[in-house]
């Protein structure tokens, strides 16, 4: 007996499409699917396909995935085969599983369904002439990368490339730049490739109707934010102020790993990872250079509140602390905070 | 098979390739479901296409569940409580399971909503019973729900009336925690 037989006979007849199309796709049995292992190594090249000789426990399954991103529904097709030779990759990848999903101007994203810390993950890879070693590959949780708020993506990876990944259902995306007009793009197959300098933002509306977007350094504004507590005008326009360098990120659930190549317009400069907790923001990180390279786990780290924020200590005049920099792993969130706050909640 | 003599385990392992077993397990944790997200949102409407997801996103996960691990109804509940978490920061009921099966929007009728209305404490003490393990449920409905003696409870229940105290307390624990989790 049920209270609710119209959604019992919905859920029956969900259940039997199902079972139905599980027992049509034998390819994703998980005998039959072979994952990759891959050490931790950066800037060592390592080979992908072929080197199976570990195999993890239990590859991730491609159900939400295919349900998410018409990419993994198609058949495979002889391009979509990874490069032959990767580097600094940290994962456990179904690179049998793996699909172009844009290629651009010599530059080819990759998808591939991954697991790393027990979690089924979405890998991206890009290979492009002059893309960072450490650049070029990220993962992100599936629950993640199917939000339509958090797109997987990187920017300034190396050779002016940035790329997104879009769950189905997203549209309107556009390219905002620093020197010319915001342009329209048309999603390949679930992917953004952008192959050029000057990338500042993008912008997407996803499949609940609502719009989002994603800043880089570089002056301008992005277009009009929808909910006023996640502007991300100010501190991009901070960064175009105050900022030249380039952040690149592989956004991770709690875990992050942050390159920034600084090119600070004049003196040392010094960068600092926080998170922003219920008790505050709380300093996870902090380095002083050039250029500087680190990563950490972030125990208990709150979805769409990381911070980075960076003070040059400088002869540019500024207030001692003053947030010049801010970047949100998720989302982006403006912050202008001074550093007595901040730094009260050191962990 | 009689899927009604199946554990809730089993159903959702015969689910992955017979409907009629997530039918079932449908049946058995509904009124458990609406009541919760009717006792977390104090509305009818709002608690059908709460539960609607969840049950949803759950026939979409079913083979990622494994058994052995955490019971059916907690990993359920587990389900329900993102699907809750993640609709309360949008600011709407999330439909991303019920889009990825194809699934029809529902018409919800005024005697249903009345019917979920009307779903209280009983419903609700049986939803957060179903999280515990099924001894430890049973010791905490015979002292707390029935109001049994642990003497009484020791005899019924065939054990020392030490295990029965352990087994409400460990089972209250276990509710008192998960409810500051929100669930």
């Amino acid at each position: 007996m049920t209270e609710f037989p119209q959604l019992a006979r919905a859920l029956e007849e969900a259940a039997e499409r199902q079972a139905h199309s599980s027992s049509r796709a034998p390819r994703l049995a998980a005998g039959s699917l072979a994952a990759l292992v891959v050490a931790l190594v950066v800037g060592i090249a390592t080979s992908l396909p072929g080197d199976e000789t570990e195999r993890s426990a239990g590859p991730p399954p491609l159900t939400q995935l295919e349900e998410s991103f018409a990419v993994f529904r198609r058949e495979r097709r002889p391009d979509d085969a990874l490069p032959k030779r990767r580097a600094g990759m940290s994962a456990s990848l179904r690179t049998d599983e793996s699909r172009l999903a844009a290629a651009k101007a010599g530059a080819r994203l990759f998808l591939v369904p991954g697991r790393l810390g027990g979690r089924d993950e979405l890998c991206a890879l890009v290979q492009a002439p002059g893309v960072a070693v450490a650049g070029d590959f990220a993962c992100a949780p599936i629950e993640a990368a199917t939000d339509e708020r958090t797109p997987l993506a990187s920017f300034g990876a190396g050779g002016g490339v940035a790329w997104a990944v879009f769950p189905d259902g997203t549209a309107n995306v556009q390219i905002v730049f620093d020197d010319k007009p915001a342009a329209a793009v048309e999603l390949g197959e679930n992917a953004l490739l952008h192959v050029g300098d000057g990338l500042r933002g993008i912008s997407w509306t996803g499949s609940s109707g609502e719009r989002h977007r994603l800043g880089v350094g570089g002056p301008g504004p992005l277009d009009p934010p929808a909910r006023p507590e996640l502007d991300a005008t100010d501190e991009v326009a901070l960064v175009g102020a105050r900022w030249s360098g380039r952040l690149q990120f592989d956004r991770r659930n709690g875990y992050f790993e942050l390159t920034l190549s600084v090119d600070p317009p004049t003196g040392e400069t010094s960068f600092a990872v926080w998170v922003d907790r219920e008790s505050g923001p709380c300093l996870l990180g902090f380095m002083i250079g050039g250029e500087a390279q680190t990563s950490g786990r972030l125990p208990q780290l709150p979805a769409g509140t990381m911070l980075l924020v960076t003070r040059e200590r400088s002869t540019t005049p500024q207030k001692p602390g003053e947030v010049v920099l801010s970047g949100l792993i998720d989302t982006a969130v403006a912050a202008d905070a001074p550093a007595e706050r901040l730094c009260r909640n050191d962990s | 098979m009689d899927l009604l003599r199946l554990s809730d385990e089993e159903l959702l392992v015969a689910a992955r390739h017979d409907a009629r077993a997530f039918g079932v397990f449908y049946e058995r944790h509904e009124r458990a479901l609406l009541a919760g997200f009717r006792w977390r949102t104090g509305d009818a409407e709002l608690a059908a296409d709460l539960t609607a997801e969840t049950f949803a996103a759950a026939l979409v996960s079913t083979r990622r569940f494994k058994p052995g691990g955490a019971p059916a109804a907690a990993w359920l509940h587990g389900i329900a409580r993102n699907v809750f978490l993640r609709s309360l920061k949008r600011a709407q009921v999330e439909q991303r399971a019920r889009r990825r099966l194809g699934m029809p929007v529902l018409e919800l009728h005024d005697e249903l909503l009345e019917r979920i209305d009307g779903f209280g404490a009983d419903e609700r003490a049986r939803e957060l019973l179903a999280l515990l393990r099924p001894e430890q449920a049973e010791a905490v409905r015979g002292r707390i729900v029935e109001e049994e003696s642990y003497a009484d409870l020791a005899t019924r229940l065939r054990c020392s009336e030490q295990v029965v105290r352990q087994r409400v307390s460990r089972g209250l624990a276990s509710l008192r925690s998960r409810l500051e989790e929100g669930i």
